[in-house]
């Protein structure tokens, strides 16, 4: 086995390693002063960073109340959301409504049918983009107007 | 599953320390906590499952704790001596906390994270999910960041061990 590297001495320390992992780094370890070196200064550098970074959070203020916002509160707010989106959707339809009632042309006539066809026999082996279409249509008067593509 | 209030009891104090690890300002770390919590409250309230809160919360922790740190460089600088010190304090300790902070701020948010959260004891698997490292890089990356931090440490005359 080559020597450990650094991570896996962290591993190592940290007793993060698998049973079979460990057995190996331990056997390296009989032989290789160099690594055993690395394990103790490994461990050193661990423990000082613990001990510096705990002098960060010595005191402790105890743990306040939380405040958590009412549930019931929420819930009424999101039902007035809801309720201004609604009202808010429906101004758009009828606006749209009006507005299209006063586009439409007073004396179209209103058409009844569209009949989608072919000009001649639809041939199945031809692509349908080589047949020509026909489109019929018919209007309350029964007037039929067609449409060639 | 144990309810809102056991796992906020339990929870609170250690990532209050981490929170205040990684801000440096303490005064900001309660209303880290209560955002935290805030989530927390909805995402069960909702229905959603959390399998490991310590994990989620560590992580919210350390995603709020970098908003944070983002808002306050507009304002302040990060942990000044006031900050950290308390009146028990000696002078050694006082300056020696500097140091640290000073090291700590050196550091990316992330290996700052994964340090303060080695040094509250986190398991190898808690500090991936915390943090979004792979598991299999967590010990290498740890092993680079006390490097880092010792390296920092020394230049400023101190010693990490
Ligand atoms: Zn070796």
């Amino acid at each position: 086995m080559s020597c450990i590297k650094k991570g896996t001495i962290q591993k190592y320390i940290d007793g993060e390693c698998t049973l079979s992992e460990t057995v190996q780094i331990e056997r390296h370890l009989a032989d290789c002063k160099k690594c055993s070196v690395n394990v103790e200064y490994q461990r050193k550098l661990a423990s000082g960073l613990r001990k510096a970074l705990s002098l960060l959070s010595q005191e402790s203020k105890g743990i306040p109340i939380i405040n958590v916002p009412d549930k019931t509160a929420r819930t009424r707010l999101l039902t007035v959301r809801r309720l201004a989106y609604i009202l808010a959707a429906a101004c758009i339809i009828l606006f749209v409504v009006i507005i299209s009632q006063k586009k439409e042309p007073e004396n179209q006539a209103e058409i009844i049918m569209i009949e989608p066809g072919f000009a001649t026999e639809f041939d199945a082996n031809q692509p349908v983009s080589d047949q020509q279409m026909i489109m019929t249509i018919i209007d309350s008067e029964g007037k039929k107007t067609e449409y060639f593509e | 599953m144990n309810t809102f209030e056991e796992i906020y009891a339990e929870y609170y104090p250690g990532m209050f320390r981490v929170a205040k690890k990684m801000i440096g300002n303490p005064d900001g770390v309660p209303d880290v906590l209560q955002d935290v919590f805030t989530d927390f409250f909805y995402k069960i309230e909702h229905g959603h499952e959390i399998r490991n809160p310590k994990s989620w919360l560590y992580r919210v922790t350390f995603n709020k704790c970098i908003d944070n740190l983002r808002k306050q460089k507009h304002f302040q600088p990060i942990g000044s001596a006031e900050d950290i010190s308390t009146e028990s304090d000696s002078a050694e300790n006082q300056d020696l906390k500097m140091a640290i902070e000073k090291t700590l701020v050196k550091l990316k948010p992330r290996d700052r994270m994964l340090a303060v959260l080695y040094s509250e004891g986190l398991s190898y698997k808690e500090m991936a999910e915390a943090t979004g490292i792979r598991l299999a890089s967590v010990g290498k990356l740890l092993s680079r960041t006390m490097e880092k931090i010792e390296k920092e440490f020394k230049d400023q005359g101190y010693e990490l061990y």
